[in-house]
This record gives C-alpha cells, structure tokens and sequence, in this order.
C-alpha cells in the first residue's frame, strides 16, 4: 500500500551555498493512511523542525537545501504558499505544544475556529457555526455554543488545547502532526488528550505523526516510531520491535534509562555527553563520541540508514 | 461574563479619574494664590494706589481666608464658572469656548496626519523588514521624533512660507478649503513627531506579532498569508497605536502654545499665552483647569479603549 | 522518560563545546560597550555631544567675537570672514552667540536633570520600596503633576516668581519628577523581591543599606539613560519658554533667546532663526540618539517602565 506522506532524503539548514549549514541530515521516512507513528528524540534533536519543514513553517532563517516532502504526489517543499494553504489545516494539519501562546488572545475561539472553514471550503455562515458546535463537542468541550464566544484566556490549558485539537480536525485531515500536545499539560489532563486523540483517530480515519520524547506515550499509542538523534533518523520500526530489540546504540541507551515497571534494574543507566553542538558536528556518526560500542569507523565514516526488514531501518555501523 | 467585567471596569476607570481631577485642580488653585507677592500688586504694578489694590482684592476674592476661596473656588469650577477675565470682562468659559475649536481643528488634523502617514509607513517597515527602504525610513523617524516641534515648525515656516511661499503663516482661514489650507503647515509640524513615533511602534508591533505562536497556527490552518497578516497580526498591533496617541495628546496641548504663537493662530494655546502674559489670572486658571481635564479625559479615553482591544486587561 | 545525560566525560569533545557555551551567555554586565560600539548612530551622537559640550566648556577661548558687544552700525550682515555666520538684529556675531549659548544650555539642562533625577529617583526607591499607601500616594502625586502641560504650568510659575534662572531649574526639575520616579519606582520594584535582597534582609542589613548597595547599583544604568533622555528634554524646554519670553532674559544669549529674537525678522531675515535653531536640533537629536543607543545596551535585567 503506498504511503499516504513520503519525507525522502530531507537536508534542511540555515544559511545558503557555502556557508549553508545541515540540521536536518537525510531525514525519511512514511506515514501510512490510518495509522500513529511516533517520532521519538530528545530536546533539539529535529523532531519539531521535520514537522514544521511538512507544514512550510521554517522560520525564514531556515530553508529546505535537498530532498523532498511527497504527498499525493506532489513534493510539498516546492509549492508556493497559495498552493501549501490548500493542503494546511485541510489535508495535513498540525497541533502545537503550548496551547497556552497558540491562540490569538485578541479573537474568540468561535471566530478563530471559523476562519478554517471559510477558508477551505464554501459554507454558509449557518453552517460554519453548526459544524462549529459538533467538532467543539467532538472534542468534548462542554457547552460549546457559550464557548464560541469566549476568548482564549477565558480557557484552561487543557481546554484551549481541545480547541487546538477541534481546529486541526475541523476539516476531516488525512494527516495530523501532533507536536508534544501534552508536554506543556498537567499529567492527568495529559490522558484525557491522549485518550481523546485516539478517540477521533480510529473515528476518522487519520493517520498520526505523534512527536515526543515521552517513551510511555509513544508504547501506549504508536504503531510505528521513528528515533531522532541529532537531527538524523537513526531507527525505525515498529513499537513492538524498537522496544524489545532496540538496534542503535542510542536506541538501547534510551530504553534501558527510562524506568519500566516490573523491572529489576535497581540505578537507570545514562547516556555519557551531550548531544554535538551544530558547529561541532563530528565527522563521522554523530553518536560516535558518546557511543559505547564505536568502532574505528564510526568515527571516520557517516553510516548510510539502512532497511533491514521492511519495516525496520537503522543508521549504525555496528547495529546490536 | 465578558461583557460584564468589562462594563466593571469602565465604571471603576471612569470614577478613578475623579480623585485625580480634584488632586490636579487643588494644585492649580494653590500654585496661583502660594506665589510670593500679593497678586493684586503683580497685576496692577507696583505704583498702584492701596486703594485700588484693595479694590481689587475685593473684585478677585482675595480678601476671604484661603479655606473659604478654595470652597468658593471648588463650587465655582464643578458649576463651569471660570470667573470674568481681569482685561476684557468677558466671561471665562466664554473665552475658553470661543478657543477650542481651533485648538481642537489643530489636534484633530495634527492626529490624522500622524495616523496617516505614520501607520502605513510603520507597516511597510515591517513588511521590508532589513531592507534599505526600512533603514532610511528609521532612521528618519528617529530624527523626526527627536528634533523639538517648534523648531519644525520654524523650518517648515522658513522653507514653505518664507522662501518658497506656498503656505500662509499666520491665520487660520475662512471656509472649510481655506481653513484646511492654513492647517497644512502647523499640522504637518505636530503631526511629524507622532508620526515618527507611529512608525517606530507600528513596525516593531508587527515584527513581534509575526513571530508569535499564534501566527504560526494560523499559518498552520492554512490561511492566506494576506490575512494572517493583516488580520491575525495588524489586530494586535494596534493596540500599542492607541496608546501612543493618546500619551502624545498631552505634548500636544503643551506644543499647541507654541505651535500657535508661531502660526499666528487663535485658540486655547494663544489664549493661555496672552493671559499669562497680561497675568490675566481668571483666564489662565480657567485655561489651566481645562487643559488638565482634557488631559485627564484623553487618558481615560485611551486606557477604555485599551481594554477593549485587549480583552485580558478588564480580567484582572 | 527523558535519556538521562551526563557530562562527566572530561576527554569527549563535546565537553568543550559545554564550556564555550557557557562562556557565550552574557553576564550581569552593566553596560555593553561592545554592543554600543556597533551602533554606529550612537557613537556619532557621542562625538557630537562630546563636540558641544567642549564647545561649552571651552567657550571663551573659542569665540571670535564678545557675545554680548553690539555694533548697530553693522547688523544684519550676511556671512562673511569677520563673522562667520553674520550678525544679529544688534549687530552681535551670531556665531559666538551660538557657542555661548551652547554652555547657558547646558548648565541650565544638567543642573535641572540632575536635581530632578535625584529627586525623583528618591520618590521612586522610597514608593517602590515601601509600597502600600505611601506608594500610592507617591503615585497619585506623581500621576497628578505629569497631568499638567509642563510648558503652561512652567509658563504660570515663571510668570509670577520672576524669570530667574535658578526658578527656571526648580520648575522645569519639578516637571522632570514623575518621568524618573516612574522608572526608579519599577526597577525597585523588580528588585525588591529578588533573592539577594531576601537574603540580606535575613541577615540583618538595615533597609538604608539594602537601598544603597543592592538598589542602588542596579538603577544606576536606567538612572543614566533617563538623565540622557531627559537633558535632550529640558533643552527644548529651556529654548521653548525662551522663545515664548519668559526663559532666561537677554542679553544674555541662549538658543531660545537668539530664536525669538530672529523670529521676529523672519520673513526677512531668517538666518537669524535658523542658526540656532539647527544647533539646537543636532545637540537634541543626538542626546535623544545617544539615549535610544545606551539603552539598548544597557544591562537587559533593568526593564523600562511604560505607563
């Protein structure tokens, strides 16, 4: 079955020519129709700039130097951004960490949640406001009609981020790119959101780019995940087989340093260093300095990402 | 719920301005009888005759204990009764009437060429941001916002008045054309330092608007980058516009005394000059009172239409 | 659960790039003489104020001519060598006028921003240390003088209480109060409640001692941009009451003098105006320039106070 959104061999950076420098290095990866993937890394690591390069958001520092975005068929990196506003908030949307600045504090939530209708579709204002209403209560927000009128800091945050929600899913996406919804939320609001978005996922049909660096949230909703680390993907496959035989280094660092419940280990390992600062980007694999398994050629050679199985892929000379 | 909070503070705004009032004119009414002398002698010279001074006492109410001339003079101002100029014998309030539509006129062009000249050019700033056209335009609006406007005022005098005679300089006109048409030059010298201010805020209103988060979700919902910039991002950047207006409306019935003595136009300005000159003392006071009550309302103004731009101030 | 990182690793070579970043993070410098440096209109408007304030103090020995020695029989002339920007209405050499004006508007402007500042920064500490009803009272105060049209209200007092220079300070000063408090009162404010001043207080130190060595030392940048911005203001000031007559009387010259005196002449002779008039723009401007470019170097901790 083809992928629904094909990123192949993204290089995004800043600055141009010669003095351009890579932050995003050979991203790829699929995301199918109907299903959740997760993207996995730490703070910095790239996620939120791939989903930001998919939506045409790069601040303008940035800019997209090789490697494409397919959706459709089309390569998302080169439309203009007429074309991309056909696509965003209607095809592929996206949902933001801080509920609490993603609203603009000077329009009601009914007016900002309107302009997604008026500008992907012809309805009348009747039916703007009806469809409204039933997505507010898909997202179950009480009392939508009184909540029309309210303005964003009426809200709480866990409420703003259902209307962040109720925004992204008003026009029925094949894709939404949900990126850290819950971080910035309480942890018993954070079910209820997860649990919501599961919910309208399975009901509609979308597929799921879930970013994090939560390892819990990713074992409970995700099918796929990919693993980021200094802007590379260096691990892909699904949920089940990452988390029981996870093949980077990194990877491996990762699962065994969060806690899991029933686990002996009695002190959580931890990963030496820091991740590469930009400038100083090893000349080899990135993760070759804090490695414990880095061989001679880890440190002169880049390893090329490579797909074992059709599902699995990962980007190390010395795959465990 | 919104609209409630709301209506609590306006009223609650609107009663504040009442104590600050009061403060204001008790001071006006102490600085003008504190001062070292006795009035009547400052007015008169000093060959006046004791009799005539005494007369004068009389007729100015100087001859009450202080108490009963501040009551006297409380009951009077909340009335509207300014008293009668000391020179002509006309009624104050009348004088101060007579001036404000000139004054008022002066104002009210002054602002609208501000507006717009400097809310255009402070968008296109941001919108060329970095660019060549958005340097000179910064640095010009930095000159213009330092140089002093009587000084504009003299030069654009010197320059399209004297050397290059196109606009008058003195008077005020008949008929709306020719009142414009005398306005043109004294507006342009207030206009030009509110402008210069527009600009610099508009401009770095919008640039930090444009980087906000909320701008990005807007983008984000795939809305014409046509109205996420003058929808999502102008609406909240008008609201520093506001109150640079209004802040600037206090220079301007300072600079309105000067701007009208270098125009030759009659108004409160020219009014309160004359009658400090003459020590007019009626007059000046009535000047004075209604200058900070304007001033007084002009802020209440701009701080009720703050909060209705920005629903957050009203919650608090 | 986040990967837990440590960076104990003394030989990684990302343990370097640690430590020149955290060399990169700016200090709690006072002032950033490099990023002034890089502002070139500030330094311009530096080497101009500097240029004026020379001018100032070295006046009599630059000036060509007795500022005061009138000549009827040779008024109104045009530039030429022996006056370089001509004479005035009394025959008096324009230019010598002007450099003498620059010291009259300087004094005038630094003794009035100086009592004022003090005065008001005093208001401020005392209003934003104290807080409660002697802050608000402070304030309403404060609100209540900024209500008034300084030039009207300065107009008035110099009416009755005579031209004097030293009245002329005093008032002008009083106008400058509210703008400094305003600013002493937030920066208080903003250290008032932070951790150091807690800690001191804990430890015994009288409030007299909090106030001068932890406040203090931390208004003093603002404290420098407001005596900046505010000189730029008390100039115009001065020259506008001049101008308007009630200023400081001939024949002593000042700027706002020699501007009304050319005011009259000006549809024939405008020079006379306009002479001063641009000294008085560029030192304004500059002042003003040289401001907006300390403040934005200044210590980014000390946040500005807008209404």
């Amino acid at each position: 079955m083809g992928a629904l959104l094909e990123v192949k061999n993204l290089r995004v950076g800043r600055g141009k020519k010669e003095e351009f420098m890579g932050i995003l290095e050979d991203v790829s990866f699929e995301v199918y129709e109907g299903e959740t993937l997760g993207i996995v890394g730490e703070s910095g690591c790239g996620k939120s700039m791939t989903a930001l390069t998919i939506m045409g958001l790069l601040s303008k520092n940035l800019s997209v130097e090789s490697g494409a975005v397919y959706f459709n068929g089309t390569d998302l990196t080169k439309l203009s951004t007429t074309e991309l506003n056909q696509i965003r908030g209607k095809d592929i949307s996206m949902i933001f960490q801080e509920p609490m600045t993603s609203l603009n504090p000077a329009f009601t939530i009914g007016n900002q949640l309107a302009e997604v209708f008026k500008h992907h579709g012809n309805y009348s204002k009747k039916e703007i406001r009806e469809k409204s209403i039933e997505i507010l209560t898909k997202v179950r927000i009480p009392d939508p009609e009184e909540k029309l009128k309210s303005y964003p800091h009426e809200l709480s945050g866990g409420m703003r981020q259902r209307v962040m929600i109720a925004m992204a899913l008003a026009c029925k996406p094949k894709i939404v790119i949900a990126d850290e919804p819950t971080t910035a939320l309480d942890v018993t609001i954070q079910a209820q959101i997860l649990d919501l978005l599961n919910e309208l996922q399975s009901d509609l049909n979308m597929a799921v780019m879930f970013i994090t660096h939560d390892l819990g949230v990713v074992a409970e909703t995700c099918q796929r995940m990919i693993v980021m680390y200094a802007g590379q993907v260096i691990e892909e496959g699904t949920v089940e087989e990452v988390f029981e035989h996870p093949s980077h280094p990194y990877t491996r660092g990762l699962m065994l340093s969060s806690p899991r419940l029933g686990s002996k280990v009695k002190r959580l390992k931890t990963i030496e260093g820091v991740v590469p600062d930009l400038d100083n980007m090893p000349k080899g694999c990135r993760f070759a300095p804090r490695c414990e398994f880095a061989t001679d050629i880890c440190y002169e050679q880049a390893p090329l990402f490579e797909k074992i199985s059709t599902s699995r892929g990962v980007r190390c000379w010395n795959k465990l | 719920m919104g609209g409630y909070s709301l209506f609590k503070y306006f009223i609650r705004r609107t009663l504040l301005t009442i104590p600050t009032m009061f403060l204001c004119i008790t001071i006006i009414f102490f600085c003008l009888r504190i001062v070292p002398g006795d009035p009547a002698l400052i007015i008169l010279g000093n060959q006046a005759t004791p009799e005539a001074v005494k007369e004068l006492h009389k007729t100015m109410g100087l001859d009450a204990p202080i108490w009963q001339q501040y009551l006297e003079f409380l009951s009077d101002t909340i009335q509207g009764d300014f008293g009668k100029s000391l020179y002509s014998g006309k009624s104050v309030s009348q004088q101060l009437f007579e001036g404000i539509p000139h004054t008022f006129n002066l104002a009210l062009t002054s602002i609208l060429f501000a507006c717009v000249v400097g809310i255009p050019l402070g968008i296109v700033s941001a919108r060329k941001h970095n660019t060549l056209f958005d340097d000179g335009l910064r640095v010009t609006s930095l000159i213009a916002l330092a140089a002093p406007s009587f000084l504009i005022g003299i030069f654009l005098l010197i320059a399209f008045s004297v050397k290059i005679p196109i606009f008058p300089s003195m008077g005020v006109g008949e008929g709306f054309l020719g009142k414009l048409y005398y306005l043109v030059l004294p507006s342009i010298t207030i206009g030009s330092g509110i402008a210069a201010a527009l600009v610099r805020f508009m401009s770095s209103s919008m640039l930090d608007e444009i980087n906000k988060d909320y701008i990005r979700t807007a983008r984000a919902k795939g809305i014409p980058e046509k109205f996420v910039f003058y929808k999502h991002a102008l609406r909240n950047s008008l609201i520093p516009v506001v109150t640079v207006i209004g802040l600037n409306i206090t220079g301007l019935l300072s600079g309105a005394v000067i701007i009208e003595r270098i125009f030759g136009r009659p108004g409160l300005g020219a009014l309160a000059l004359e009658a400090i000159f003459a020590r007019d003392f009626p007059v000046v006071q009535g000047c004075l009172i209604l200058f900070t009550f304007i001033v007084v309302i002009v802020n209440l103004l701009v701080d009720l239409s703050y909060s209705l731009l920005n629903p957050k101030i009203h919650q608090s | 659960m986040q990967a837990q990182l440590s960076n104990q690793d003394p030989n990684s070579s990302v343990g370097n790039d640690v430590k020149s970043a955290n060399k990169k993070t700016k200090g709690n410098t006072f002032f950033d003489w490099k990023t002034f440096r890089q502002n070139r209109l500030g330094m311009l408007s530096l080497f101009v104020i500097v240029f004026f304030v020379l001018l100032a103090v070295f006046a009599h020995w630059i000036m060509p001519h007795d500022p005061l020695s009138q000549d009827i029989l040779n008024k109104f002339q045009g530039i030429s060598k022996e006056h370089w920007l001509g004479t005035d209405l009394n025959g008096r050499d324009v230019l010598s006028r002007i450099i003498f004006g620059t010291r009259i508007s300087l004094i005038v402007a630094f003794c009035t921003v100086l009592l004022g500042a003090t005065v008001g920064f005093a208001v401020g500490i005392i209003a934003g240390y104290k807080g409660g009803l002697v802050d608000d009272i402070l304030m309403r105060i404060m609100d209540a003088i900024m209500t008034f049209p300084l030039i009207l209200f300065a107009l008035m007092l110099l009416m009755v209480l005579g031209n004097g220079v030293t009245t002329l300070v005093i008032i002008i000063s009083i106008g400058m109060i509210p703008g400094c408090a305003r600013i002493a009162r937030g920066a208080t404010l903003d250290i008032k409640d932070s951790e150091f001043v807690k800690a001191a207080l804990s430890m015994g130190s009288s409030h007299l001692r909090i106030v001068l060595t932890h406040i203090l030392p931390n208004i003093l940048a603002s404290l420098l941009v407001v005596l900046t911005m505010n000189m730029s203001l008390v100039i115009m000031v001065e020259a506008g009451l001049s101008f308007l007559g009630v200023g400081i009387s001939p024949p002593t010259p000042t700027w706002g003098n020699m501007i009304r005196d050319g005011f009259t002449y000006i549809t024939t002779k405008p020079s006379l105006a306009l002479y001063p008039g641009i000294a008085l723009t560029i030192l304004v401007i500059a002042l003003n320039l040289f401001g907006d470019a300390l403040r934005d170097s200044v210590d980014p901790h000390i946040k500005r106070q807008k209404k």
